[in-house]
């Protein structure tokens, strides 16, 4: 059976409706998804996509379905994200834009590739394939992210290291651009490898920023605020492209990608807040923790398509385990980084309120704090023309 | 005598918390200090020459082939602009403090975390601390000081944010308010349309083809664009947003 065939055995219209009225607490487990994908992708900058996706399978949505509801989802929270950047002069839009003609190059062959397995093996290779990749590359990715940040917490850890930047810049390969918001110059056929590895990523794993950050940051000696922020501008428009396609093909349920939203967006603006207050260390523990998590989340996925394809022999009661294992392990792992997130912004906003009320009084009355008489309000500044917030 | 010390980084005397400095110092006689973690260096030439060996060794080479022109452009501007304005925003405070009756030192010293407790120490004991920004510079935050408050605690006193006071203390624009209102209604009522309106249409968008396609994306976008503005609004009305985010 086709993806597409196995999409249509169902009522695809209707089953969200079908959903809500079974269980009515659904709704509320899609927007409590979106929240812990927002708080994670407004933390750590990216990601949210790795936790969403199969979070959506496990709740009873087709997969074809969740990853268009999904890229669909990551389009508008991307713009939203970019806008920010945006003002803040964080996005290099003609990086971005070069970046986005060889990433939709790596797109199209990661779809052939991927095309290549699944007319060869079927379904459940295409997922075999799709899955170890995953595997090997998201583990190497959060074994580095993982190291560094125990070597910070050892307090071995310095910044960001350039060893790599200096190396690749030392090649000096030509010819190169200058890129003038995000003050470098990069070798054209960087450019290339970078984009296209970025696409390549993103058509076959859905995970683009994970090597497109770190890549702009130590390849491009291009400064992390800008590599996010021109990371967002390429997503939306990589998110434009996947929702058009998926919506094109009839598998994007506008109704789940809004319910997404209603709790993505307040969990991207709270994960945000965090980043100000939580330590650098911490947060790259938390990445490094969750991307690993996840890994092995998938990994336990694989015994599975491997039986389907008869490479191994293993029990039904075995691969019910396994599943059972990895969702188990994707959901805790988000809703326990949720958490700690949630946590550390609360504990510190709080904290810093405590002070603010202590001083509030002083500040609009101070003579009274200060229990004389002689200062005059008149001769500082009057406290009633408070600025006002933007 | 204590100290009291405003890290002044982007701070004016309309700051609240400045305000509250200087009613203090003016009740108990208190030192009021003032430091500027503004850049040391007058020119690209100063700059250049301060550079450790194998980063200028590093330069010398991009220099000697094309890459590096611009980036020493920019830096040199940058410095120039970063001196230029904390020396207005400097004599602007010295200004305000004398006009109140209260003399203010000012020290400027190069923005490392190494140098701004040193600096604090030599003010001990320092009865609070008023800093402007959040982030601190690079070596401080790898020691776990991250916000102002930390800092405070590791030096043993009292300390303010006093850019997330002074929002926290300000009154909302009015502007906000309707804003709140206008994207909170659209939301609802693009929520209200595809939930409980929709019937026929989610067939027909779900039906295929460039279209409906087209159609799905631009309410995504819309649906993105509202209820994150509103959002947006809600947390800086509630004062939850206050740190700039």
């Amino acid at each position: 059976m086709t993806a597409e065939a196995a999409a249509d055995a169902f009522d695809k219209t209707t089953l969200l409706s079908q959903l809500l009225h079974q269980h009515p607490w659904y709704a509320l487990a899609l927007i409590t998804l979106g929240f812990i994908g927002g708080t994670i992708s407004g933390f750590i900058g990216s990601g949210g996509a790795f936790l969403m996706t199969p979070g959506m399978m496990n709740l009873g949505i087709p997969g074809i379905m969740a990853v268009g509801a999904n890229i669909t989802h990551k389009f508008g929270k991307a713009m939203m994200g970019q806008k920010k950047h945006g003002q803040l002069g964080h996005v290099d839009r003609r990086l971005g834009l070069f970046l986005l003609v060889t990433s939709l190059a790596g797109i199209r062959v990661a779809v052939m590739v991927n095309e290549f397995f699944y007319e060869r093996l079927g379904d459940a290779g295409s997922n075999l394939y799709v899955s170890t990749f995953f595997v090997l590359t998201l583990s190497i990715i959060g074994y580095f992210i993982m190291r560094d940040a125990i070597r910070s917490l050892r307090g071995r850890g310095g910044p960001a290291s350039r060893k790599l930047q200096h190396r690749f810049r030392k090649l000096n390969l030509p010819p190169t651009i200058y890129f003038k918001t995000a003050n470098v110059r990069v070798s054209v056929i960087m450019l290339i490898i970078v984009g296209f590895c970025v696409g390549f990523m993103a058509g076959t794993i859905g995970v683009g920023g994970f090597i497109g950050v770190p890549a702009m940051i130590y390849l491009f000696g291009i400064p992390t605020v800008v590599a996010t922020g021109t990371e967002l501008f390429l997503a939306m428009f990589m998110g434009a492209f996947g929702a058009l396609n998926y919506g094109a093909e009839g598998f994007v349920d506008i109704r789940i990608t809004l319910l997404l939203f209603a709790g993505s967006m307040v969990g991207l603006f709270v994960g945000s807040i965090g980043t100000k207050m939580v330590r650098e260390v911490y947060i790259r523990t938390v990445t490094g923790a969750l991307i690993l998590l996840c890994t092995v989340s998938r990994a336990l996925a694989i015994p599975d398509y491997l039986r389907t394809l008869h490479y191994i022999h293993v029990g039904t009661q075995m691969i019910h385990r396994l599943e059972v294992t990895s969702a188990v392990v994707l959901f805790t792992s988000g809703i326990g980084s949720t958490v700690f997130i949630l946590y550390f912004v609360l504990r510190a906003h709080l904290r810093q309120l405590h002070v603010f009320r202590r001083y509030r009084a002083a500040i609009e009355a101070p003579e009274t704090v200060q229990g004389t008489s002689d200062s005059s309000p008149a001769e500082l500044p009057d406290n009633s023309a408070l600025p006002h917030s933007q | 005598m204590a100290s009291i010390v405003i890290v002044a980084e982007g701070l004016t005397f309309d700051s609240p918390a400045v305000r509250y400095a200087a009613s203090i110092a003016r009740q108990s006689g208190d030192d009021v200090r003032c430091l500027y973690l503004a850049p040391a260096v007058t020119s690209t030439a100063e700059w250049i020459e301060r550079l450790p060996p194998r980063k200028l060794s590093r330069l010398k080479h991009l220099r000697a082939t094309h890459t590096t022109t611009e980036w020493v452009h920019v830096q040199e501007e940058l410095i120039r602009e970063q001196m230029k304005s904390a020396a207005h925003d400097r004599a602007e405070l010295q200004k305000q403090f004398r006009r109140i009756g209260i003399p203010l030192s000012c020290q400027r010293i190069e923005p490392s975390g190494e140098t701004l407790l040193e600096a604090l120490r030599e003010y001990a004991p320092v009865k609070f601390l008023i800093a402007g920004r959040l982030r601190l510079p690079a070596d401080l935050v790898k020691q776990g000081i991250m916000t102002i408050e930390d800092l405070g605690r590791h030096i043993g006193c009292e300390a303010i944010d006093a850019m997330a006071m002074g929002q926290w203390l300000a009154r909302p624009r009015r502007r906000l308010w309707f804003q709140l209102t206008g994207y909170g209604a659209i939301t609802v009522l693009m929520f209200f349309i595809v939930f409980f309106h929709f019937g026929g249409w989610n067939h027909v968008l779900m039906r295929g083809g460039l279209l409906p396609a087209t159609a799905i994306m631009l309410t995504s976008a819309l649906a993105a664009w509202c209820w994150g503005r509103t959002i947006e609004i809600l947390l800086k009305l509630t004062k939850v947003d206050i740190y700039g985010s």
